[in-house]
C-alpha cells in the first residue's frame, strides 16, 4: 500500500520522501546515543585507564582495572551476594504471584477488587516499604523479634546480622502481589476455554486442572518471568542499599553497589567502569537468552 | 460414572474454598503493613515505643489547664502578658515532658484575672514536640530554668501561638470536663515548674481527631530539619511533592511525545526493514541497565554542569524509551492504512498525518503510555539520590530516605509521612484501577 503512493509522487521528490523520516528521526536518535550509547563506550574507555578526575583520562593502563578487580575478595563477595539475592528471591518470592494468580483466576465476586489490591505494592515506592519494614525487623521494637519470642526463640538482630541481613531485604516480597500477578492472571485467561471444557468433561476438575492443564500453558510466561527475576535481581540496587548501605560488614553488596562503592568511597573510577562493563555483559547474555526463548515461543 | 461426579465437585469445591481463603489470607498479609503504618503514623511518641505493638493507637486526651493570676499586682499590660507567657511555656513543655505516657495530644492554657479570661493559648503535641527536637528547644534540657532562658518562651509562644487582651477574651473557660490528671499536674508543676499564677482546675477530654491532626505538623516537619532550605522552610514536606511531580510529569509528556513521533515516522514511513532496525536501536538502549550506566553517566552530566539541578533530573527522560516505541507502533500498524492514503491524495503533508489523523486516534494508548511512565519511573531512586545534593531538589524517594536516616525522627512522623505519599497514589490506582491492569497486561503481552 505504501508503494502505491511513492509511485504516485513525481521523481523528484521521491528522495525527499525517503530522507524525510530519518530527518525526523535524527533528534531522538541523537538523543539515544548521547545519553545512553555513549556512556557505554565512555565507561569502557575509562576502564582501561587509571582515570584522573581533574585531567581525564589520567594514565593508559590497559586491563590493568580488570585484572585488579578481579583479584579483589570484595569484588567476588559481591557476585556471591548477588547469586544469594537470587537464590533466596527465586526460593521464596518467585512462586507467589504465580499462586496469587492460579487462586484468582478461580475468583468470581472477588477478582476485581482483589487484583486492584495487588497492584499496590508494586506502586508504593521503595522508601516507604523500608520504612515500614526497618519498622517491623526493629530488633528492640519491631514485631518480627515479638513474633519470635512469642514462639519462645531468641531474638535477632535482623538488618544488623550479616546472615540475616539478605533475607530481611528479600521476606517483603513474599506478600507477593505486584504486577506479575496481573500477568500471570492474563495469560491464564488467555487459555482457550475450549480445552478447559474438554478437561472438564474428562473429570480434570480442581488442583488437577491447574497442574496438567493451566501451569503447562503458562509454562511460557513463568521461563519469561523467571528471566525477569535473574535480570532484575542481578541489578538490585535501591533496596540492599536503602535497608542497610550493603552492609553490615559488605553482607548485602551487591554489584550495583560494588559500583557506586568504587566511584564513591575509593574515588576509583577505573575499577568502577570495569565493574559496570562486567555486569553489562552479564545482563546482556541473560537478555539474549530471554529474546532467545520470546522467539522459539512465537514459532 | 455418577460417583466420578461426586469426586469432581468435590475436588471442584475445594479449589474454591482453598481459592477464596487464601486469596483473603494474602490480602490480610498485604495490608497489614499498610493498616499497621497508618495506625503508627497516628500514635504519639511514646506509644510508638509500646511492646508489644498495638493495632489501634490510643484515646486521645485534650486538657485544659486554667491558671487564676488575680492575687498578683502587674505594674502594666506588658508585664502581665510576659508572666503568662512564662506560665503558658512551663505548663506545655513541662507537661509535655512528664506525662508522655498519658496521650495528651492538646493542651489548653487559660489565664483568667479578676472573673475574666484574659490569655489562651493552645497546642497540639506534635508541635510541641518539633520545638523541642528541631525547634527553640532543640537538645535542651526541659528544666524550668532553660526553658524560661533569655526570650526563649517569647519565641516559643510565637511559634505555637497565643491570644491576649486584658479587657477579657471572648472565649470562657471550659467547665463540664473530667478531672483526672489535677492531681498529676499540681504535683508536677509545684515541684518542677513553678508557676506564677494559681492552678484553678485540670479538665480533660477525649477528642480522637486529634490523632489525625498530627498529619499537620508531619507535613510541616521538614522545614524544622532543614531550616535552611528555603523552598522547604516555606512549603515543608510539600516541596519534595511538587519536585517529584515535576519529574514525573516531565517524563510522562516527553515519553508521550517522543515515542509517537518516532513510532509514527517507523509504523507510516518507514519500509519493514528499516523499521526493525530503528526499533532494535531503541529498544538497545532501552535494556542498558542503570545499575552499570550509573556511573559514567555521572561523569557525563558532571561535566556538563548537570548536576544538582533540575536538568540532571529531567534530562534522563530525554530520550524515548525503546518498549513504549514498540507499543506505539503496534497501535499505528492497526489505523487502517486507507485513512493515510486519502489524506495523502489532497496533498497533507506528514505533519498534518501526525497531528490530525494519528493523534486523535491513540487516545487509549496515550494513557497507557503515560501510566506506564508513572508505574515505571515514580520510584526511581538512586538517580535522583546522586544527583542531588540541595534538599529544594529532593523527589519523594530520596526525602523520605533521607529524613528515615536522620535520627532525630520519630517513627510516628515517618509513618505519617509515608501514608500521605502513598495515599494519593493508591486513591488514584483504585479510581483508574480499569487503565491501570489493561496497561500492565498491554505490557506484558508482546505478541
Amino acid at each position: 500500500m505504501k508503494q502505491d503512493i511513492f509511485k504516485i509522487s513525481s521523481s523528484s521528490s521521491t528522495l525527499r520522501r525517503r530522507l524525510a523520516p530519518w530527518c525526523i528521526l535524527a533528534i531522538p536518535m541523537a538523543c539515544t546515543i548521547w545519553l545512553k550509547y555513549y556512556p557505554i563506550f565512555n565507561a569502557f574507555y575509562i576502564s582501561l585507564f587509571k582515570y584522573d578526575p581533574i585531567n581525564p583520562p589520567g594514565k593508559f593502563v590497559g586491563l590493568e582495572n580488570y585484572i585488579g578487580m578481579f583479584q579483589m575478595q570484595y569484588y567476588w563477595e559481591a557476585w556471591k551476594n548477588s547469586f544469594v539475592f537470587l537464590a533466596l528471591q527465586l526460593s521464596m518470592c518467585f512462586f507467589i504471584p504465580l499462586i496469587q494468580a492460579l487462586l484468582l483466576n478461580e475468583l468470581i465476586k472477588l477478582q476485581k477488587c482483589l487484583t486492584t489490591l495487588y497492584i499496590l505494592p508494586a506502586l508504593i515506592p521503595t522508601s516507604v516499604n523500608i520504612i515500614i519494614w526497618k519498622w517491623i525487623w526493629h530488633p528492640e521494637y519491631g514485631i518480627a523479634n515479638q513474633i519470635l519470642n512469642f514462639f519462645g526463640c531468641q531474638p535477632q538482630a535482623w538488618l544488623s546480622d550479616p546472615n540475616l541481613v539478605k533475607f530481611c531485604i528479600i521476606f517483603p516480597g513474599v506478600l507477593g502481589g505486584g504486577l506479575t500477578v496481573l500477568l500471570y492472571l492474563s495469560a491464564i485467561q488467555r487459555i482457550s476455554s475450549d480445552i478447559l471444557e474438554s478437561a472438564a468433561l474428562d473429570g480434570c476438575t480442581g488442583f488437577s486442572k491447574i497442574i496438567h492443564i493451566i501451569l503447562p500453558n503458562i509454562s511460557f510466561m513463568i521461563s519469561i518471568q523467571a528471566i525477569m527475576c535473574v535480570i532484575t535481581t542481578m541489578q538490585f540496587l535501591d533496596a540492599p542499599y536503602m535497608y542497610a548501605s550493603g552492609g553490615p560488614s559488605g553482607a548485602s553488596t551487591t554489584q550495583g553497589i560494588f559500583i557506586f562503592n568504587a566511584f564513591n568511597q575509593d574515588l576509583n573510577y577505573g575499577r568502577g567502569s570495569a565493574a559496570s562493563i562486567i555486569l553489562l555483559l552479564v545482563i546482556g547474555i541473560l537478555t539474549l537468552i530471554q529474546m532467545h526463548f520470546e522467539k522459539t515461543e512465537k514459532e | 460414572m455418577n460417583k466420578n461426579k461426586i469426586k469432581c465437585d468435590f475436588s471442584e469445591r475445594l479449589l474454591k474454598f482453598c481459592a477464596v481463603f487464601f486469596s483473603l489470607l494474602f490480602a490480610a498479609l498485604m495490608l497489614y503493613p499498610l493498616i499497621f503504618a497508618f495506625s503508627s503514623s497516628m500514635k504519639d511518641n511514646a506509644k510508638i515505643y509500646d511492646i508489644p505493638p498495638k493495632l489501634l493507637p490510643d484515646a486521645a486526651n485534650s486538657i485544659s489547664v486554667v491558671l487564676d493570676y488575680s492575687d498578683l499586682n502587674f505594674m502594666n499590660e506588658e508585664e502581665m502578658k510576659d508572666v503568662m507567657m512564662q506560665d503558658n511555656i512551663s505548663t506545655m513543655f513541662g507537661l509535655n515532658y512528664k506525662l508522655a505516657d498519658s496521650s495528651i495530644m492538646e493542651i489548653h492554657v487559660y489565664g483568667t484575672y479578676k472573673g475574666k479570661t484574659v490569655f489562651h493559648s493552645r497546642a497540639h503535641q506534635m508541635k510541641l514536640q518539633m520545638e523541642r527536637d528541631y525547634g527553640i528547644y532543640a537538645s535542651s534540657a526541659i528544666k524550668s530554668n532553660v526553658l524560661l532562658h533569655g526570650d526563649r518562651y517569647k519565641r516559643a509562644c510565637e511559634s505555637i501561638g497565643y491570644t491576649f487582651d486584658t479587657n477579657g477574651l471572648p472565649l470562657s473557660v471550659p467547665t463540664g470536663l473530667e478531672n483526672n490528671f489535677f492531681n498529676d499536674v499540681s504535683h508536677i508543676l509545684s515541684e518542677k515548674y513553678p508557676l506564677n499564677g494559681s492552678l484553678v482546675s485540670v479538665g480533660n477530654k477525649i477528642k480522637n481527631i486529634l490523632n489525625l491532626e498530627s498529619f499537620k505538623y508531619y507535613l510541616q516537619m521538614p522545614s524544622y530539619i532543614y531550616p535552611e532550605s528555603e523552598h522547604i522552610a516555606k512549603y515543608g514536606f510539600m516541596t519534595f511533592v511538587i519536585n517529584s511531580i515535576i519529574v514525573i510529569g516531565f517524563a510522562m509528556i516527553a515519553q508521550v511525545i517522543l515515542c509517537s513521533i518516532c513510532a509514527f515516522v517507523i509504523s507510516r514511513l518507514l519500509s519493514r526493514k528499516a523499521g526493525n532496525f530503528v526499533l532494535l536501536f531503541f529498544m538497545g538502549a532501552m535494556m542498558i541497565p542503570f545499575a552499570s550506566i550509573m556511573l559514567p553517566q555521572l561523569i557525563m552530566y558532571q561535566k556538563m554542569g548537570a548536576y544538582n539541578n533540575y536538568t540532571a533530573l529531567l534530562l534522563p527522560f530525554l530520550y524515548p524509551y525503546g518498549f513504549y516505541v514498540y507499543l506505539y507502533k503496534g497501535f499505528f500498524d492497526k489505523i487502517p492504512s486507507s485513512y493515510f492514503e486519502a489524506a495523502s491524495l489532497d496533498g497533507a503533508s506528514n505533519l498534518y498525518l501526525y497531528t490530525k489523523i494519528c493523534m486523535p486516534l491513540s487516545k487509549p494508548i496515550i494513557s497507557l503510555i503515560a501510566l506506564q511512565t508513572f508505574i515505571g519511573n515514580w520510584n526511581d531512586f538512586f538517580w535522583a539520590w546522586m544527583v542531588t545534593e540541595d534538599q529544594n531538589l529532593w523527589t519523594l524517594n530520596v526525602a523520605l530516605y533521607n529524613i528515615s536516616n536522620n535520627m532525630g525522627t520519630k517513627q510516628n512522623a515517618l509513618m505519617g509521612l509515608s501514608i500521605v505519599t502513598i495515599t494519593p497514589v493508591i486513591l488514584l490506582s483504585i479510581l483508574f484501577s480499569r487503565q491501570l491492569k489493561q496497561s500492565i497486561i498491554a505490557s506484558g503481552v508482546k505478541e
